[in-house]
């Protein structure tokens, strides 16, 4: 982990230290010759000795038992100030010091080793644990995959790249444009294998598969910044964890979208299920009338006098319109659901609109408020999508309505929106259920009674917002329902 | 000539081909019948029916096809029709040559109104010079409009327009027949004039603009004016 230059000065320092340790060892020995023989003054010097092995490794432990025994020799045996080596004991001494050094720094060296292991799998758990803390729970791709760039870059100190497979199987550089064709191919072959590989181009770069049990997601690549070395276990181990923590991270992500469509899926059977049952009976209704009472003036055997006659046909004229409307209304959902609503507009006068909607429905007149400023302008929307919303409110009003309650319908101009409100004095709904009225299928519990499908407010509101408009269901003071609806105004269009 | 008249029907569904053959039967008319569009132009060059209703959706041939190729040598009116939500399919037709047409679901009421009018000979203003409907008439001579016996004064913008709907009474106007006759060939794509001043025109001679009883819109396609039978 460290530069030549920065070790070299750990060398000369580590031996200045044994020299040093020599210096005291030396003190401590003047300072007790009087009561120890020189014999036993030797045990002084391999306190030096056993320092030096443990903290600064074998050669400036063999430094400290050389500068040891000359010490002790010149010092400490007579005859003094002179290397008499002459002891056979002696020598037998400095070569046990010696074996104590080498031994020592052995073991010291080992368990430097380990403890260095540990702080580098210290501070890599703490870089995983943190990335894992970011990514985890991230449903996210692009910033899983940023932020473990990230991540990575920090920790190795190198570049990084990740490779992400597209439709075709074939890896592409994630975010980086300045990728090399070989290392996509380098790249491609560890995607294809899900093992490592290294590469010796460069300064040594290596290729890890970022891969769950299950599935393969793609590459991390590490492209070493200093030369001639290949990647350490501990880093191709750390390479590895950090490879593994993303793939998760991209299951995760995966398995959250697998989840999040099969949720989606069954909402929408449930709902198809749900439609299909009130549609049986809303389709069902009209057609036994009309099945009914057809076979009624079919009927020989049935003796029927004008009026009956004329209200048997007039009930299968009704139910026959009201299917119509229903149809209608379904073909609008089916394009709604299938996300093919979209306006065909042109500048239209929104008067006309009502004019439409009211001739499809059997509209009381007298009961109907119109009110429409004469100055209203033309406005840009689709006019058949808007008289289908026209024709909805009014049929809802109308249904809801006791007989003789008034109808209000007017479009203004508010700022730069068209401002149309429909309003009756009909049942009403309650205002727990107001936020209700636009979910598919439902029906407020005051109208159950009554058929329709539901989908009526539903396919305005998909209408009016496929405009850049906004629609809302009020309660009125005084009794009944107001539907506001806006529609975008802002640009008008001039007539020489 | 109305009555008696010889009206081509081609449909390839059933159940409307009977609707029409019943109904046309039961007020006059003389029906023939065709389910494909090669047979149709084949049946309307044999019988020489005075009008024509054809389905816009057939099997074989497209129904502005069918058009074109009656067009190509006979003036007979076309009566089309057309789905409610198809307003390009109506355009289209009204285009190739189609005079009116009918949206389904329609009643029989809306099927004789049209079936009158497309077979009735434009409205001629040689023999007489006022439209009538309700309590509106139009003095074509004179440059007059009333309504309950008053006055109206338009702009010769808006009386161009009525005049145009008066000449057709009861049968569909395009909003580009309405510019081409009003503004000018060039202005045939800019329909906004026409609804700019079909609001001003209506102000003046309806008295609810949005339930008009004079001058109907026809959604996505144009105008038409009301005749009182």
């Amino acid at each position: 982990m460290t530069s030549s230059d920065g070790g070299l000065a750990i060398i000369i320092k580590n031996y200045l230290f044994a020299l040093g340790a020599v210096v005291v060892a030396t003190g401590l020995a003047w300072l007790l010759q009087r009561v120890l023989s020189p014999t036993n003054l030797a045990l002084v010097y391999l306190l030096p000795v056993v320092l030096s092995a443990v903290a600064w490794g074998l050669a400036p432990a063999l430094l400290s038992v050389l500068l040891g025994a000359l010490t002790l020799d010149a010092l400490f045996i007579p005859p003094y100030g002179f290397l008499s080596f002459g002891n056979f004991q002696d020598f037998v001494t400095y070569g046990v010091f010696g074996v104590i050094a080498i031994v020592t720094s052995q073991l010291a060296a080992r368990v430097r080793v380990q403890m260095n292991l540990a702080r580098v799998r210290e501070r890599q758990n703490a870089a995983l644990y943190q990335l894992s803390q970011q990514i985890g729970y991230r449903n996210d791709r692009g910033w899983i995959l940023d932020t473990a760039l990230k991540a990575c870059q920090s920790f190795f100190g190198s570049e990084v790249r990740v490779f992400l497979p597209n439709a075709a199987g074939q890896v592409q550089f994630y975010a980086d444009l300045h990728g090399l064709a070989h290392e996509r191919t380098m790249a491609q072959w560890v995607y294809m294998q899900g093992k490592l590989a290294e590469s010796s181009a460069f300064n040594g770069a290596t290729f890890m598969p970022i891969r769950t049990a299950g599935e393969n997601f793609g590459v991390l690549a590490l492209r070493r910044v200093q030369r001639d070395r290949r990647l350490a276990a501990g880093d191709r181990g750390a390479l590895d964890a950090f490879a593994a923590q993303i793939a998760l991270a991209l299951e995760h992500v995966k398995f959250a979208e697998q989840a999040e469509q099969a949720r989606l899926l069954e909402a929408s059977e449930r709902f198809n299920v749900a439609l299909l049952s009130s549609l049986s009976h809303d389709l069902r209704t009209p057609l036994a009338s009309i099945v009914g009472s057809t076979t009624a003036l079919l009927d020989d055997t049935v003796q029927l006098d004008s009026a009956e006659r004329m209200e048997l046909v007039s009930t299968i004229h009704t139910e026959a319109s009201r299917l119509n409307r229903l149809v209608s209304n379904l073909i609008e959902m089916t394009r709604l659901e299938a996300g093919e609503l979209k306006p065909q507009s042109a500048w239209n006068s929104f008067v006309e609109v009502v004019e439409a909607a009211l001739s499809h429905v059997n509209a009381p007149a007298h009961a109907m408020q119109l009110s429409f400023p004469p100055d209203l302008p033309l406005v840009f929307f689709d006019f058949v999508l808007l008289e289908q919303v026209m024709v909805n409110l009014i049929e809802n009003m109308i249904k809801f309505s006791p007989p003789g309650t008034p109808f209000e319908i007017s479009a203004c101009l508010v700022d730069d929106w068209l401002q149309v409100t429909v309003a009756d004095r009909g049942v009403g709904i309650a205002t727990e259920e107001l936020s209700r009225v636009f979910e598919k299928h439902y029906r407020a519990v005051g109208s159950r009674h009554v058929p329709g499908s539901g989908l009526g407010l539903l396919i305005c509101k998909g209408i009016v917002e496929a405009h850049g408009g906004q629609i809302l269901v009020e309660r009125r003071m005084g009794g009944g329902t107001c539907v506001l609806f806006t529609l975008p105004a802002a640009e008008r269009i001039q007539v020489k | 000539m109305s009555q008696g008249a010889r009206v081509l029907v081609v449909d390839d569904e059933n159940s409307i081909r009977r609707f029409l053959r019943t109904s046309l039967h039961a007020h006059g008319y003389q029906v023939d019948e065709a389910t494909h569009g090669m047979d149709g132009l084949k049946q309307f060059g044999a019988a020489k029916p005075d009008l024509m209703i054809l389905d816009l959706g057939l099997p074989d041939l497209d129904g502005v096809q069918v058009i074109a190729r009656v067009r190509e040598w006979s003036r007979t009116p076309i009566l089309v029709l057309s789905a409610h939500d198809r307003e390009a399919d109506k355009i289209g037709a009204l285009d190739a040559g189609a005079n009116d047409y009918l949206t389904k679901p329609f009643s029989i009421g809306e099927l004789l109104a049209r079936v009158r009018a497309a077979l009735r000979a434009s409205f001629t203003p040689d023999q007489e010079p006022v439209f009538e409907s309700g309590d509106l008439t139009v003095d074509l001579a004179r440059r007059i409009v009333l309504r309950g016996g008053e006055e109206i004064k338009l702009s010769p913008t808006e009386y161009a327009i009525l005049r145009m709907l008066v000449l057709n009474a009861g049968k569909v106007i395009t909003h580009r027949q309405l510019l081409q006759e009003v503004w000018g060939p060039a202005y045939v794509d800019e329909a906004h004039y026409v609804r700019v001043y079909m609001g001003l025109l209506r102000q003046k001679i309806e008295r609810v603009p949005a339930r008009p009883e004079f001058i109907l819109t026809e959604p996505g396609v144009g105008y038409r004016l009301r005749t009182t039978n």
